[in-house]
């Protein structure tokens, strides 16, 4: 026992030096070979324990030793005595270490891969473009990125394609992040994108689904509102853009689309939440968007997603007027939403979105079903209020986890009902 | 459709309301209508509700009038979600607890009632939730009166609902005199902060500008608005010559037609006997920035014991 104790307490002082509390790095400057040999006799007194980081060599050089705290006032007090100057480079060699890992941790979690990355955390832009670029990277035989455009501050505005090949096979788009404030979305979004990539060739559903399709995935649709509510205001919704003639910033991108442009539920003034901007597709985020789809040609699908009310719904919101294929949205949007419910009894409501929610016009939904994108939908996440924009992290994975199921079965159906 | 019809269909939906509430009589500490006047603001009765007065009362607020324009709506109406969300911010300042909350549940039937010269009407029952918890609390039905008149007034709410578990009050009493013990006064930001996040010891905190917004929520009101408190911007602990604590509050409160952020400022008060209290509030021009990165902060970190 006693020998134990011995051998513990001398593990004990090896490891005890990992700790370098109060030791100091002292830059000396000789001014004669005396002073300079004098050194190199310090050096040699083994019991104090110095570690050189610059050699004694000559006067016109200095020279640098790191002094553990122990030796400090033995080594100052020669110093001193022998008239040899010298200052403090570090005064506390351990609360440098410890910036230093700090650092560290934080690159770290800038890694090359995305086996570290948080999917049940909020992330900067910066972070989120790292990521996209892991993933693509982890996948990349099934996920590209593309660049439809820049946003209004010239930030790219990036798309995830997942593809198994073909050319312009018919395809799904999603989005996420249009809203800036509506933090839930991206997040979901990633977690999303990475089940799409991870599911692909495990789930028999979502393998044949992207045999056949494609999916397009935009995660940060208004990249220059997303980081102004990191650094500026947690609360913005719109873009960025200048409104000339108003000390107003900013377009509803959301009510910006070429489909009963202007009309209800929307503000000409550019003050407003609600403000449609000057023009239908005024807005660089907008108009990329827009020009990437029609270009393309062949989208069957178009699912928007925003936060926050619970709400899965489908065209129209610029009139009362019904949709020719109202039934079977409505069919689907139910079977949507329950399949939803399923996992943690989180319930929605569904329904044309001028009924459900409010009138909107010019929206991403109505719009894309104006340009014969029959499956179009609309989510409001989680919550109805209870936390609102301000949604809690620890609910981003159960919430992510629940609409990939709603998801899904929008998927299916579009697979399954070619047109 | 006659009109008749058309009231008893309007009824219906109510009366099943009530045979809820028999069943829940034994399982619940207490059942209690809330009354529309302010003059009972403290005042709310603890009896027990029993099933044949309120049908009499319905059936008395209920006129065979010709002119009676009753519509079903959609439970998923945007018209019924507003109408049920007046009724929750109404109960909850009512109610004035720091620690229990109704939350707006699924709506399972709702009727709109047109009154001429008079506004509009709403009946709407709620789907009962499985698992009521300890901080939760829920209604099951709830009548509200929007008036249409030239000067804003607060809508009229009538409802039917399970109140709080007795725990409640002992969770109240301790943060009270804990709150009593210390030295200074206390002040804080940011509940929650931008990623959502409520530190344990600011809890009680956001409850209690969560239950004063109410109050703002409630007076603001109309059938084209529907309010949500995003965040405590800030609250400050003001000295006080009576039992109550009293504080400046600072929020967020979100209206989601206009999608419009607003700031406003109010004087609250409260104690576990007296309740919360909004002695005075208004829109605030002033604008305290809330980036999203900030971190909620208290002064001092944390209660003393």
């Amino acid at each position: 026992m006693r020998a134990l104790i011995i051998f513990l307490g001398f593990v004990v002082a090896i490891c005890a030096k990992k700790d370098f509390h109060g030791d100091q790095v002292l830059h000396i400057q000789a001014n004669s070979e005396e002073q300079i040999l004098l050194l190199k006799e310090l050096h040699n007194l083994q019991h104090l324990k110095l570690d050189i980081w610059r050699e004694p060599l000559k006067p016109a050089l200095p020279v640098d030793i790191h002094v553990p705290f122990e030796s400090l006032q033995a080594v100052r007090a020669f110093l001193e005595f022998n008239g040899i100057h010298y200052s403090v480079m570090i005064d506390d060699v351990q609360v440098l270490l410890n910036k230093e890992k700090e650092h560290m941790a934080l690159s770290r979690s800038k890694e090359r891969n995305n086996k570290s990355y948080d999917y049940g955390a909020y992330h900067t832009l910066e972070e989120i473009n790292m990521w996209m670029d892991n993933l693509v990277a982890d996948h990349p035989s099934l996920v590209s990125k593309i660049q439809i455009g820049l946003s209004f501050e010239g930030r790219p505005l990036y798309v995830l394609k997942f593809s198994t090949g073909g050319v312009k096979r018919p395809a799904i788009w999603l989005d996420t992040g249009i809203h800036a404030r509506e933090w839930i979305t991206p997040a979901v979004g990633i977690w999303t994108a990475k089940k799409i990539a991870s599911d692909y060739g495990k789930d028999p559903s979502l393998t044949s689904i992207l045999n056949t399709m494609d999916i397009f995935f935009e995660i940060v649709t208004n990249p220059d509102g997303y980081d102004f509510t990191h650094k500026s205001n947690r609360m913005w919704r719109k873009t960025r853009s200048i409104n000339p003639g108003s000390s107003c910033i900013g377009v509803d991108p959301n009510r910006n689309w070429q489909i009963g442009f202007g009309g209800p539920g929307t503000s000409t003034y550019p003050c407003d939440e609600t403000y449609c901007g000057p023009f239908a597709h005024s807005e660089s985020e907008v108009r990329s968007i827009a020009d990437f789809i029609l270009f393309h040609g062949n989208f069957k699908a178009m699912i928007t997603i925003h936060s926050y009310s619970q709400m899965l719904m489908f065209p129209n919101g610029y009139t009362s007027t019904p949709v020719p294929n109202k039934e079977e949205l409505h069919t689907l949007a139910k079977s949507a939403v329950d399949a939803l419910a399923s996992v943690y009894g989180t319930t929605y409501t569904y329904g044309d979105m001028y009924t459900t929610i409010y009138p909107a016009s010019g929206t991403t939904s109505d719009w894309a079903y104006d340009n014969g994108i029959k499956y179009s939908f609309t989510f409001e996440l989680r919550d109805t209020g209870h936390y609102g924009f301000l949604l809690p992290a620890e609910q981003i994975i159960p919430t992510a986890e629940e609409t990939w199921l709603a998801l899904m079965k929008l998927m299916e159906h579009a697979r399954d009902n070619p047109y | 459709m006659s009109p008749f019809k058309w009231v008893v269909l309007g009824l219906l939906p109510l009366i099943n309301g009530f045979a809820l509430l028999k069943d829940h009589l034994q399982s619940f500490e207490m059942t209690r209508t809330a009354m529309d006047s302010e003059n009972l603001h403290n005042e709310l009765p603890h009896s027990t509700l029993h099933l044949e007065e309120a049908e009499a009362a319905l059936e008395k607020s209920m006129e065979l009038n010709p002119d009676l324009r009753m519509e079903k709506l959609n439970p998923a109406n945007y018209r019924a979600t507003r109408a049920a969300q007046v009724a929750v911010h109404y109960l909850n300042y009512k109610q004035g607890s720091l620690f229990c909350h109704f939350s707006r549940r699924k709506i399972e039937n709702a009727t709109l009632e047109e009154i001429p010269g008079v506004g509009n009407k709403y009946f709407l029952t709620f789907i009962e939730d499985e698992t009521p918890s300890k901080h939760a609390t829920g209604v099951y039905t709830a009548e509200i009166l929007f008036r249409h008149t030239i000067t804003k007034m607060a809508p009229e709410v009538n409802s039917t609902y399970y109140g709080c578990v007795k725990n409640i009050s002992e969770d109240e009493n301790t943060f009270y005199v804990r709150m009593r013990k210390q030295h200074q006064l206390v002040a804080g930001k940011y509940i929650p902060d931008g990623h959502g996040n409520i530190p344990t010891e600011m809890e009680p905190f956001w409850h209690l500008g969560y239950t004063a917004s109410s109050y703002i929520m409630w007076k603001e009101s109309n059938e084209s608005t529907l309010f949500n408190m995003e965040t405590v911007l800030s609250f400050q602990q003001l000295e006080t010559e009576n039992d109550s604590l009293a504080f400046d509050y600072v929020v967020l409160l979100h209206e989601m037609v206009s999608q419009e952020v607003t700031q406003w400022t109010m004087q609250v008060c409260w104690s576990p006997f007296q309740g919360v209290k909004v002695l005075h509030y208004s829109q605030s021009s002033e604008n305290i920035q809330f980036p999203g990165d900030a971190k909620a902060i208290m002064s001092p970190t944390s209660l003393d014991k």
